[in-house]
């Protein structure tokens, strides 16, 4: 057998080591995952970004149905929600192609607008631990169905806050268990969501402004 | 000008001519004198429709 | 001479000499006129007693002006100085008023909105009654004007402003603001009238957007935004994420509450085919624990006490140092205006409302708002209005 010769191994394992610490730090902020639809656009929280969200998937091209408040049944009745309509405190929108897509075909995505709003909670009767309950049950059905998930935040620091605030509790109900997670800088001005991504291995992408999601959610989709 | 304005107006002569009359008779309190013609000035301002 | 007749003639030179020089002042406040300039863009001026014959004759009659282009498009409603406290709105639209050209479609601007609110004064809480803005020709004098109309305009007040056409009670001074008197009525009180009037415009008019320009403590939670009903929340959520990546300043959106009646960006979406938008800035000025009330406070909107409260985290913007100059505020409201039209513009090429020559925030910002106020003294006689 051949001797390999230790020094001409030295500069390639300096290369790998290089370039699997580049990998080990980098890797979930940088693949960009697709998601496929019929797509379901909800609130983690009940601020006006699930707003936002919808809005820009407007202008992306994107059909969804969207329910700020949707419990399990509803969403296991796939696309059109049961033919369940707006009430007070309840909002329901069914904006995906029906010929592509027809009514109670299941969902394939859930994008999550992360933010917390005690006003828009009160409006729809729920309390945080209400709240975080729902999403809780939602984020397990998901993971039962294979439904990939998506976490958004571009509320920035006003959809902050300390540890244990109604901001960061909604984070921790969603973000962990994300399949991918987009944020704005402002929103991850501490990190806290690269930490999230490192820990549980998912992929970032940390946006300029929401209006960036435009192109993002088209590549996502495509 | 709508007809309770006018109204306004005229109780606003009507509490000016009782405190000038109240200033006039009162002789012994500075107190009392130096309040009726403080209390004038809103009422002077209106009637003169400076503010 | 008695005692007291001395007594007397003494309280009466010195209460009666506060009383003529205070008072004097107030009237000449009240009767101040600021001339405005109308631009090359300007093709039609009208008063809006002309959608309301009540007004006429009234000091809550002013002035309503067109700027129509040459090719057909949507129209767009700037109204300012609802509030004339708050002197960003009527600085904004006067620098469209001066400087726009509308290529398509049609502008109106009407910048002082409630007429008597902006003759009344708030000297007990010490506002200044006049501030100027340095421009390159010299000093342009604006009164500074109240919230509410002047109860010598409309009086008395109703114990409980009972508003039309819902009832919901509203404070009693509110019956005296025309941003609480929308849709208004032709038989209701002034500043119903007012608002009546302008909805009269909106429908005739077959305005497509509504622009109502004010501004906010920066204490308030309903600040530095645009305040949006819900058939207007897409393009106004548009606007302002636009505006934040293009221009680089936050502008978020508020919905319009429903229960919360006689607002204009609730009912002018309720009572009209129009979108109704308001646009908030900050102004230091207004909130409660500054420093004295002064032209320097209004101007620049720095103050000690707002700095060491944003440091503990209880004011709803960004505050720093450098305050919170009119001229970003005026500038933002610019910006937010021209997004407005380009975004709806957008959705609806067949409605489209092109304006230029109108600078940006960053322009205002750089340049100052004075730069943009053309000197009364050299235009046209024709085309010099007061308000």
């Amino acid at each position: 057998m051949k001797r390999i010769k230790t020094n001409s191994l030295i500069p390639f394992l300096c290369l790998f080591s290089f370039i699997f610490i580049l990998n080990s730090d980098f890797n979930y902020s940088q693949e960009i995952p697709k998601a496929e639809l019929p797509v379901l656009t909800t609130s983690a929280g009940q601020s006006p970004d699930v707003t936002t969200l919808n809005i820009v998937c407007e202008e992306a091209g994107i059909m969804y149905d969207y329910c700020d408040v949707p419990d399990v049944s509803m969403i296991s009745s796939g696309v059109g929600l049961g033919g369940k309509e707006s009430g007070p405190g309840f909002h329901v929108e069914i904006n995906t192609d029906l010929e592509k897509y027809p009514e109670g075909t299941a969902y394939k995505t859930i994008m999550f607008a992360i933010g917390a709003s005690l006003k828009g909670m009160g409006a729809s009767g729920l309390t945080v631990d209400d709240e975080v309950s729902r999403l809780e049950n939602i984020i397990d059905y998901c993971k039962e169905n294979d439904i990939f998930i998506i976490g958004i935040h571009v509320g920035g620091v006003s959809k902050r806050g300390a540890p244990g605030s109604d901001n960061e509790r909604m984070i921790t109900a969603v973000a962990p268990h994300a399949d991918l997670l987009i944020v704005t800088k402002d929103s991850n001005k501490d990190g806290r969501f690269t930490e999230v991504s490192n820990n549980n291995e998912i992929p970032l992408k940390e946006i300029d402004y929401a209006l960036s999601l435009v192109p993002l959610l088209k590549e996502i989709f495509e | 000008m709508p007809f309770i304005m006018i109204i306004y107006y005229l109780i606003c002569i009507y509490l000016l001519a009782m405190l000038i009359w109240n200033f006039v008779r009162e002789k012994k309190s500075v107190d009392k004198m130096l309040q009726y013609i403080l209390i004038m000035i809103p009422l002077i301002l209106r009637l003169f429709r400076a503010k | 001479m008695s005692r007291h007749l001395i007594y007397k003639l003494v309280l009466i030179i010195i209460i009666g000499g506060i009383t003529l020089i205070g008072g004097l002042q107030l009237y000449q406040h009240r009767h101040f006129q600021t001339p405005m300039i109308a631009g090359p863009g300007v093709t039609k001026v009208k008063k809006l007693s002309d959608y309301e014959p009540g007004l006429k004759g009234t000091m809550a009659d002013t002035n309503v002006f067109f700027l129509k282009g040459s090719k057909p498009g949507g129209k767009m409603l700037v109204i300012a100085g609802t509030h004339s406290n708050e002197p960003a709105a009527l600085l904004s639209s006067l620098i469209f008023l001066e400087n726009s050209t509308v290529e398509k479609g049609t502008l109106i601007i009407i910048p002082q909105f409630n007429n008597s609110g902006g003759r009344n004064t708030r000297s007990g809480d010490g506002y200044p009654l006049y501030f100027e803005i340095s421009t390159p020709w010299g000093q342009k004098k604006f009164r500074m004007g109240n919230r509410v109309a002047s109860p010598l305009d409309q009086w008395p007040d109703p114990d409980v402003y009972v508003h039309y056409p819902d009832r919901q009670l509203l404070s009693y001074l509110d019956i005296r603001n025309t941003n609480r008197t929308w849709p208004g009525r032709p038989n209701g009180a002034l500043m119903e009238k007012v608002t009546y009037a302008a909805m009269e415009l909106i429908r005739k008019e077959n305005v497509d957007l509504a622009i109502d320009v004010h501004g906010a403590e920066t204490m308030f939670p309903v600040t530095n935004c645009i305040v949006a009903p819900e058939k207007s929340l897409r393009i106004a959520t548009m606007t302002s994420l636009t505006l934040k990546a293009t221009e680089g300043f936050d502008n978020h959106v508020e919905p319009s509450p429903q229960g919360f009646r006689g607002l204009s960006h609730r009912e002018i979406g309720d009572f009209s085919d129009a979108l109704p938008f308001l646009l908030e800035a900050p102004i230091p000025f207004l909130d409660q624990p500054t420093g004295p009330k002064t032209e320097d406070l209004l101007l620049k909107g720095k103050d000690p006490f707002l700095l060491k409260l944003s440091k503990k985290g209880k004011l709803f913007v960004p505050y720093d140092e450098t305050g919170w100059p009119m001229s970003k505020r005026v500038g933002q409201h610019c910006s937010a205006i021209l997004e407005i039209a380009q975004q709806f513009s957008r959705r609806n090429p067949k409605r489209t409302i092109e304006i230029k020559n109108t600078p940006l925030y960053s322009e205002v910002i750089k340049n100052g708002v004075g730069f943009y106020y053309k000197d009364p003294s050299k235009a046209h006689k024709k085309n010099v209005f007061y308000n």
